[in-house]
């Protein structure tokens, strides 16, 4: 792939990204323009029809897309919080812990699940009040039937602050016992169930609810056999691959698809060492070149110049010694990869095509699903979404500052046989080299006169 | 049970295949295909045949120019599915052979039912496909990394060009090189501007939609209500195709180790099958020449490339640290920096030193935002005070079980300074290198640009 196409790619990959950007705004535009529209429309009609009720009360159609939102989003957030099922065995023995827990974990999914399942009286529609009595705990003040859904969020969200929140990962041991702690909660509140202290002696009317009970007391142990499904389900699929061909005594340990994408990992960093090194380099014969003729005029001189000095040259030592280090461990991980590929290409020998993920180049070991980020202020959510547009743009321009070095350096240099490039050139050279195109060098020019 | 087994079996398999339509994968078999391919039945071929190669083609795309040709050519179907099974690591006989099918048939529908679950289950291919939905289908989402890698280590200036012309070659490429290049960052500004545009558009509606405050002071045109009622209700369907996916997911996910229950039991049926029939059965010698890809040597190159530049950076490492140490032991007393600095001193510059490579080490593994991300406005009012949110352990700040955009923010802030300081690096380097090569060269003086 050359140069020129690449950063052509890159430009068009902008100019899609931007298009769908300026959709989004438009769509986003529209939806706040209606929903304006809609609940001014609504307000006219209270006041017109006068009813009785105090609270605000949201149009519908607002609170239907509320209510599917936060659905949608509760679903992801249960996806993506940490592994729930182990805690989940030892919190079913502290029920009243957790339902302190609860009130910290409180969301307006709650209540709006509560809406979803049956159409509730305006009057315990109203959502900023609610917030506040449930925050403060208050649990007369509002619907008797609301403790039940607490209690069955407790678990949850004790479990969350239990364990170190890591990373979303893939774990279909969660999803099944999340899933049925929320069809209980929807079931409790079907009921209108009274509520009760004692997680696991909440008397359940219907008997699925109890068996889903069941489910949740043992979600560990169901979880983990669904787990040494799938993994035994692979191993013993590669073991009936391996009786057919007894000769070959060794299986691969990793897919093509893992290797690859490490490959290109390694190789990513062995140009970001590479590049380092070349620049420690450098700036260490700058110094040399600068040091001799600086000593000789600053022997005796404060000691303050001298000491910059040393840490100079002992920060060089240590940056080379880390690069040999980093560079040795590399050389271990490529050796892996290496054999590895070579178990898997005894046997295709090149026959087949090479294959790339479509989409995003992620990690096939990590899930892909996007994580919830909760904001406070506008400025974060401007911020946060700009920095990360600014992180993508380094790394581009980091990486293409690699290509180009690599293969346009030699360019400059004066080849005795084929004549020096000409003066345009150097320039363009250097501007994108040096500068990232921004700025240009004056080139002065020795020209014969005549 | 038995009965009971089955029948929860075939619901198991009912889900499944709900949640790859509702994944908009095409022509999905019925449970019943499944199950007579279980048993090797021949008319399930043609079921497990597209059903397999559908999935693989969303997931998957070939690397090199045989996806240019014809896809209707049954030989470069096979030749895919083979390959993008290979990919996902399944090594079975009619996949990675030295005597591969030359169609379909050879294949039975139970290889082919074995072939679509290992798909299934490494490799994470019904996330990604759950990802891909909720990108397009939530307007509040942000969406996943534009930037797609270069691959490293094979650009090159111009691809391909006779030796003969090769400076003007290079002067034309140059100079497209920087217009193209004035283009990127041009394009990268109008992006960054309209990103700004959507954030603050999508934090009004986030905000309208959690408070529930929402009287405008003024009144707009009533007449408007009837066309402005389209855009909520496209976003209302959207929300609704969106959830009927996610609740076919988490359906799925609820039986999916019956499935697998399942398909142990298939495989137990394939190996009883499989002693039957001897290795030596293949008929040897002549049969209908396979396709065979011409790059398929690509991954071989890369490992190749990647060892010489290792080696080479070994070896310049290695090389530059015994001169540097004779020249240590040679030198006057003068350059012994080492031992007159303090203890302190050296500890600073050993933090220092282990930062930048720390830095170099991050910059290559993913971010919290890679993925993209779901903006969530928080309470304003926290129901309890904070101290009660943290177990005092280290890690991700979550609050109600959400992770708090305060730590994407430093991690992202910590990996930009990284990257700024590789980038300005380099250009420093280059920048005195090319200084130091033009003052050799005759008749040239280079003057840089005053630093702004």
């Amino acid at each position: 792939m050359s140069l020129l196409y690449a950063v052509e790619e890159a430009v068009k990959m902008c100019k899609v990204e931007e298009s769908r950007l300026t959709e989004n705004t438009r769509q986003c535009k529209e939806i706040l323009r209606s929903m304006k529209t809609r609940v001014t429309v609504t307000s006219e009609l209270e006041s017109a029809a006068a009813i009785d009720t105090r609270e605000d009360i949201p149009p519908e159609e607002k609170q239907e897309i509320d209510l599917l939102e936060q659905v949608l989003k509760k679903a992801l957030k249960i996806r993506s919080t940490s592994e729930v099922h182990k805690d989940l065995h030892s919190d079913s023995k502290h029920p009243n812990e957790s339902k302190n827990k609860t009130l910290v974990n409180y969301t307006v999914k709650e209540e709006d699940k509560r809406k979803l399942v049956k159409s509730v009286p305006p009057s315990e529609m109203c959502k900023k009040p609610n917030h506040h009595r449930r925050a403060g705990g208050n649990a007369g003040h509002g619907a008797p039937w609301t403790r039940p859904v607490l209690v069955r969020k407790g678990p949850n969200a004790h479990s969350v602050f239990k364990r170190r929140p890591s990373l979303p990962k893939s774990a279909p041991m969660k999803i099944s016992s999340t899933e049925s702690q929320q069809k209980m909660c929807v079931k409790t509140t079907n009921a209108k169930e009274s509520s009760e202290d004692n997680f696991p002696s909440v008397p359940c009317q219907e008997v699925p609810a109890s068996g889903k009970d069941w489910k949740i007391t043992t979600g560990s142990t169901q979880s983990e056999e669904q787990w040494f499904d799938t993994v035994s389900f692979a191993a013993s699929l590669a073991g009936t691959e391996n009786k057919t061909e007894p000769f070959l005594s060794e299986w691969p340990s990793r897919s093509p698809a893992a290797i690859t994408t490490d490959l290109d990992l390694l190789t990513q960093r062995c140009l970001d060492l590479t590049h380092c090194f070349h620049a420690e380099l450098q700036a260490q014969k700058d110094s040399d070149s600068g040091t001799r003729a600086w000593g000789r005029k600053m022997e005796g001189c404060g000691k303050t110049e001298v000491w910059t000095l040393h840490e100079r040259e002992y920060e060089s030592l240590q940056m080379l010694k880390g690069l040999e280090r980093m560079t040795a461990e590399l050389i271990t991980c490529a050796d892996h990869q290496k054999k590895d590929w070579e178990r898997w290409d005894v046997r295709i020998s090149g026959a087949l095509c090479p294959v790339r993920r479509r989409g995003e180049r992620g990690d096939p070991a990590h899930s892909c699903l996007p994580p919830i980020l909760s904001y406070s202020t506008e400025a974060e959510l401007r911020e946060l979404e700009s920095r990360r547009l600014r992180v993508e743009q380094l790394q581009q321009a980091v990486r293409l500052q690699q290509a180009m070095s690599d293969s346009l350096a030699s360019y400059w240099s004066s080849r005795p046989g084929a004549g020096r490039p000409s003066a345009v050139v150097l320039r363009g050279l250097y501007s994108l080299l040096a500068e990232g195109g921004v700025q240009f060098p004056s080139l002065v020019l020795d020209s014969e006169s005549d | 049970m038995q009965r009971e087994k089955s029948v929860k079996v075939k619901e198991v398999i009912t889900s499944l295949c709900k949640l790859l339509s509702a994944l908009s994968v095409e022509s999905i078999p019925t449970a019943e295909a499944f199950r007579r391919a279980k048993f090797n039945r021949k008319d399930a071929t043609v079921d497990m045949w597209s059903l397999l190669r559908r999935i693989l083609q969303r997931a998957f795309a070939l690397d090199c120019a045989c996806q240019d040709s014809k896809d209707q050519d049954n030989n470069m179907q096979l030749l895919f599915v083979r390959s993008a099974l290979c990919h996902c690591g399944y090594g079975a006989p009619w996949v990675v052979g030295p005597r591969p099918p030359s169609h379909i048939e050879e294949v039975g529908s139970r290889d082919l039912l074995l072939a679509f679950s290992w798909v299934l289950s490494t490799g994470n291919l019904l996330d990604v496909l759950l990802a891909e939905n909720v990108h397009q289908l939530d307007s509040l989402s942000s969406g996943p990394t534009i930037v797609r890698g270069l691959i490293p280590g094979q650009l090159d200036v111009s691809a391909c060009g006779p030796r003969a012309d090769t400076t003007v070659k290079t002067d034309q490429v140059v100079q497209a090189l920087q217009w193209q290049y004035g283009k990127l960052r041009l394009q990268w500004k109008s992006l960054l501007s309209a990103q700004e545009e959507r954030s603050k558009f999508t934090h009004r509606i986030i905000s309208n939609i959690s408070s529930s405050a929402v009287c405008q002071p003024h009144v707009t045109g009533s007449n408007h209500s009837n066309m402005t009622s389209t855009a909520l209700d496209k976003e209302l369907e959207r929300i609704q195709a969106l959830n009927g996916i996610l609740e076919a997911y988490l359906d799925w996910k609820l039986h999916e180790h019956l499935f697998w229950c399942w398909m142990d039991s298939v495989i137990d049926s394939s190996l009883a099958d499989a002693s039957e029939v001897k290795p030596g059965d293949w008929p040897p010698g002549e049969r209908a020449v396979t396709v065979r890809c011409p790059y398929g040597d690509e991954t071989r190159r890369a490992v190749r490339r990647l060892d010489k530049m290792l080696l080479r950076l070994q070896t310049e490492l290695r090389g530059r640290r015994i001169e540097q140490s004779t020249l240590t032991l040679t030198s006057q007393g003068g350059r012994q920096g080492a031992s007159r600095l303090s203890e302190s001193q050296r500890m600073e510059v050993e933090k220092k030193v282990s930062g930048y490579l720390e830095g170099l080490r991050l910059t290559n593994t993913s971010a919290i935002t890679s993925r993209g991300f779901l903006p969530c406005l928080q309470d304003p009012q926290p129901t309890k005070p904070p101290h009660r949110f943290h177990t005092g352990e280290p890690g991700l700040a979550v609050t109600g079980g959400m992770l708090q955009a305060s730590t994407a923010l430093d991690e992202l802030r910590e990996r930009e300074a990284v990257l700024q300081w590789q980038l300005e690096r380099s250009r420093q380097n280059m920048r005195v290198e090319m200084q130091r090569q033009a003052s050799t060269m005759e008749g040239m003086v280079l003057i840089p640009p005053i630093k702004r």
